[in-house]
């Protein structure tokens, strides 16, 4: 009987770390040991979606202090 | 960095607002700045990689959500679990940045049974994982997501080794702080105290 039960509500959290950035390295002999099996998605299937995926941005609240 | 001298300008986290645990398949790249497309994968994976049930409900926090979440069910809609009910809000820190309306419609505090969530959680993972980060910059693509994989898998085991030591702590707070805030609320009188008590009609 999970319907209506809060405590079982799920909180997720998203946020952007631009700290984390890489800088573009010049061999491309990638060797992926786990591709989409940890913490990181599939690779290939996060390309994919970025092809179809649309973007659609409205105007903001105007008042925005922080970016 | 510049973003020429990058392929990857940053990283996309998901994580569960109460623990602060990184929620698997949810850390993803960012190509150019934090776009909207990229937040929508690292949910969907996100969610689909913690196996929700679509009866739980999801409150998803997310710094700009007041612009993020107008065209979130059009962009993503059809991606989704079928009748998973999702509430939308803004952590506490960057919500008093925003509108005053913004308060009101995203604020957690007026969020009905969302807790005393702050949603900034990842601030604080973020922080301890920038330790590693300029590690991570120059090495190969590869090696990068298996360094980010590590820590942020090494933090939650961390986190569920605390989870005994933090949990005594919150059951004795529970214990004694909460009948205190009772007393506190017994002037505004029990008849206001049953109705906010009142479990709220589920509206989907």
């Amino acid at each position: 009987m999970l319907s209506g039960r809060w405590v079982y509500r799920r909180f997720y959290v998203a946020d952007g770390n631009f700290k984390a950035d890489h800088i573009r390295q010049r061999s491309v002999d990638e060797i992926w040991l786990l591709d989409g099996a940890g913490m990181m998605p599939n690779g290939q299937n996060y390309r994919e979606f970025l092809k179809t995926a649309t973007e659609r941005r409205t105007v903001r609240c105007s008042l925005h202090l922080h970016t | 960095m510049s973003s020429k001298a990058c392929d990857v300008t940053g990283v996309v986290g998901i994580a569960c607002a109460r623990h602060g645990c990184f929620a698997p398949n949810g850390l993803v790249d960012l190509f150019r700045g934090e776009q909207q497309k990229n937040v929508d994968w690292a949910f969907l994976k996100a969610l689909e990689a913690t196996s929700i049930d679509h009866d739980q409900g999801v409150l998803f926090i997310y710094d700009l959500m007041c612009q993020y979440f107008i065209y979130f069910l059009l962009r993503i809609g059809h991606l989704l679990p079928e009748n998973l009910k999702i509430d939308r809000g803004i952590g506490s820190f960057h919500v008093h940045g925003h509108k005053d309306e913004c308060l009101f419609c995203f604020g957690t505090s007026f969020i009905p049974y969302s807790g005393v969530t702050v949603g900034e959680i990842l601030e604080s993972l973020w922080a301890n994982m920038n330790a590693i980060t300029p590690a991570a910059r120059t090495a190969s693509l590869a090696h990068r997501a298996e360094l980010l994989d590590d820590h942020a898998s090494d933090s939650n085991h961390k986190k569920s080794l605390g989870l005994r030591k933090s949990s005594l702590f919150f059951h004795c707070h529970r214990l004694i702080v909460l009948p205190l805030h009772q007393l506190w609320l017994w002037p505004t009188g029990i008849s206001n105290r049953r109705k906010w008590l009142r479990p709220q009609r589920n509206t989907t």
